[in-house]
């Protein structure tokens, strides 16, 4: 079981800071969202849940 | 003579029954009657040389007739004051693209008043009627009207300087179609898409990803199009306030009573229409089905519809954010744009296309890029598409030091990221390597925090105020991990940094 | 992230007062550059963000200026203030990419609604907390 993580777009804001601080480059701004491009690099370090000023993230089993 | 027969023609009122003229119309001299009628007419052939002109031509433009046969109609960039007159009523008929393609057309042209003759710029109105002969040889004719158009109609429809003419049409030509040229078959299905959308009426949806060229794509197809001396609107119906939406594609605002900007509004292209609230996706849903503005005057239909999206419709249906019924009436003719990353045979031309613009206002100009950084180019995925590389072109621009672009002057997120693709294939086992993850998440989060930090007087150390550590403790790791020190690099205040290492 | 540029290119000071109240309640630069060039400039070198332009006497340059801008930073918005005697250019400055053409009154409520809109798409982190809290 992985986790990744799961947007609430309801409580985003657009910043970017999940984006920025990812360490294995997996998500990417589509739009004004964020978007999980390469969920298979994913290491479900959690960095983007913690950063994330509206708490708009999670990580869930997938 | 031949004329007093025609009057006889069928369509004359009285008592007694229909006169028909005595002689057939095949020796009704066609020539001589053009050559006197009243208003300036030419005729032009496949090849859009003139073949004739009447006096009223002659009169108009001040040619004889012997001189105009040299004129090619074939000259759709501007002219200004200080060409030759030849090369002004060259530009003035030549006929736009939907009359090569058998339809008729009408355009306005400004001509700009040649040194010589001293008053004020010309305005014409010219109609074009193609006519083409049976069979596979068929000959083809181009019969066209010019009607001077006087000062005072003028103002009231198009109020624009030379000048700002020639902006328009500076900016127009931005938008042809050599911008869409490419070799990839999905691409040149586009093209005819393109022009197919340009000669028809009905709403376009653009579906394509985040700076893939929706907005461009619309614009194309618009300035292709019979319409194309109105106005073209980009409304971001997810950045401005609904009621101003609403107001300028369908007038409706009591507040307003003022002049309200959508007069001459020939095409609206709505970014996003899935963030618009209901009403007004429904009020959108009815104008495009029920095809007529009740308030307009009997004849006007409103702007063209143009709509751009980054989910296809089902989803965005499905999401709950797009109205079912609007989906529908905008799904009549579906563009689709590939992303970048499925168009990087077109690179090298894309590329060639937006260096100009990249590197415009620099010193150096840029004309090429080295091996290396093609490469990092090509392995690049572009979540950002076309707008990403324009972005990242010009920061390369910004920091080329010669006529070439090599890696090193691209972004290092773009280097990064190319060399995470390129690291070890995906293993059912994933391997997760600590020291490694561990490294680059404390690079991100100093780099963010130094990203925080900045305005401010002491930059590195509000970054560690922010980070929770000591000032020593994050100038060590800077050092550690290769992250540049902003302040050194602007030239920041030389007490502070007096204790590095 | 960077902080988001709000550009106001007048002749007097009228829009930039009116706008200095909400521009400090989002954190944005609010700049008043004086010249035409200064415009590109400043997106050239500080980032994305909206112009807020009136129109003046001097309109041929300054719609020259605009028509360069949405080639070289399609990314910028430009909301262009005009007075009533210029309406019949608002169809030029739709083609030439500008967002919106606002046109008398123009009240500071009118204003803000459209700016702040605007501005969203260019909004950085909404809190300005210490990293990782």
């Amino acid at each position: 079981m992985i986790e990744l993580p799961l947007l609430d777009e309801r409580r985003c804001s657009g910043c970017g800071d999940c984006v920025a601080v990812c360490p294995t480059d997996c998500l990417t701004m589509r739009g004004i969202v964020p978007f999980l491009i390469r969920p298979a690099d994913c290491v479900s370090c959690g960095l983007c849940v913690l950063i994330c000023p509206s708490a708009a993230l999670s990580l869930a089993e997938e | 003579m031949n004329e007093e027969d025609a009057k006889g023609a069928p369509g004359q009122q009285g008592p007694d029954a229909p006169r028909f003229p005595r002689r057939l119309a095949k020796d009704f001299r066609w020539q001589a009657f053009f050559e006197r009628c009243a208003e300036p007419v030419f005729v032009l052939d496949r090849r859009r040389r003139l073949l004739f002109v009447n006096r009223a031509w002659e009169m108009l433009t001040g040619m004889a007739k012997d001189e105009a046969h040299v004129l090619v109609c074939r000259r759709p960039r501007p002219v200004s004051a200080d060409d030759p007159i030849e090369e002004i009523l060259a530009h003035a008929l030549t006929p736009p693209s939907e009359v090569l393609r058998g339809a008729s057309g009408h355009v306005r042209r400004l001509l700009p008043a040649p040194k010589s003759v001293v008053g004020a710029s010309r305005w014409w109105e010219i109609e074009f009627l193609p006519l083409l002969q049976e069979g596979e040889q068929g000959g083809y004719l181009i019969v066209g009207r010019i009607r001077p158009v006087p000062a005072v109609e003028l103002i009231r429809d198009h109020p624009l300087s030379e000048k700002l003419v020639n902006l328009r049409q500076r900016r127009i030509e931005r938008f042809g179609m050599d911008a869409w040229a490419s070799s990839l078959p999905a691409m040149r299905r586009l093209g005819e898409q393109i022009r197919l959308a340009s000669q028809v009426t009905t709403p376009v949806l653009i579906v394509g990803e985040v700076g893939s060229g929706k907005q461009t794509l619309a614009r194309t197809i618009h300035y292709l199009s019979p319409r194309r001396d109105g106005a073209c609107a980009v409304l971001d119906c997810q950045h401005l306030p609904p009621t101003v939406i609403s107001h300028l594609l369908f007038g409706l605002d009591r507040r307003e009573a003022g002049p309200t900007g959508r007069e001459g509004l020939a095409a609206v292209y709505l970014r996003e229409p899935a963030f618009l609230p209901r009403d007004v996706q429904l009020l959108l849903c009815e104008r495009i089905m029920g095809g007529r503005d009740a308030r307009a005057p009997e004849g006007a239909t409103g702007p063209r519809i143009f709509a751009g999206s980054v989910m296809p419709p089902a989803q965005a249906v499905r999401s709950g954010r797009l109205l079912d019924e609007l989906a529908c009436a905008l799904s009549a003719l579906v563009l689709e744009v590939p992303p970048l990353r499925e168009r990087l045979a077109d690179l090298p031309s894309l590329v060639e296309r937006l260096l100009p613009r990249a590197c415009f206002g620099r010193d150096t100009r840029v004309t090429n890029l080295r091996a290396d950084a093609w490469a990092l180019l090509r392995a690049y995925s572009w979540p950002g598409n076309l707008r990403e590389l324009y972005n990242v072109l010009r920061s390369a621009c910004a920091h080329a030091s010669g006529e070439q672009i090599c890696a090193a002057d691209l972004p290092a997120e773009l280097c990064r990221a190319v060399q995470r693709e390129q690291m070890a294939p995906r293993t059912t086992d994933k391997t997760l390597p600590l020291e490694q993850l561990l490294e680059e998440a404390e690079r991100r989060l100093i780099q963010l925090a130094l990203q925080r930090a900045r305005g401010h007087k002491a930059q590195k150390a509000q970054a560690a105020r922010l980070l929770g550590i000591p000032r020593a403790r994050l100038w060590r790791r800077m050092l550690a991990l290769g992250i540049a020190d902003p302040e050194q690099e602007a030239g920041g205040p030389a007490g502070e940094d007096a204790r590095e290492e | 992230m960077q902080y988001p540029q709000l550009l106001v290119y007048e002749t007097d000071r009228r829009l930039a007062g009116l706008l200095q109240r909400l521009a400090d309640k989002n954190n944005w630069l609010l700049r008043e550059p004086r010249q035409l060039s200064a415009v590109l400039r400043l997106f050239d070198r500080g980032g994305p963000g909206l112009l807020v332009l009136h129109l003046s006497r001097d309109l041929e340059r300054e719609l020259a200026m605009l028509e360069q801008l949405s080639w070289l930073h399609p990314d910028a918005a430009v909301v262009l203030v005009a007075d009533n005697e210029q309406r019949g250019l608002t169809s030029l400055a739709w083609d030439l990419g500008v967002r919106f053409v606002l046109l008398p009154p123009h009240t500071r409520e009118r204003l803000e609604e459209i700016v702040l809109h605007l501005m969203k798409q260019y909004q950085p982190a909404m809190s300005t907390n210490g990293v990782g809290t």
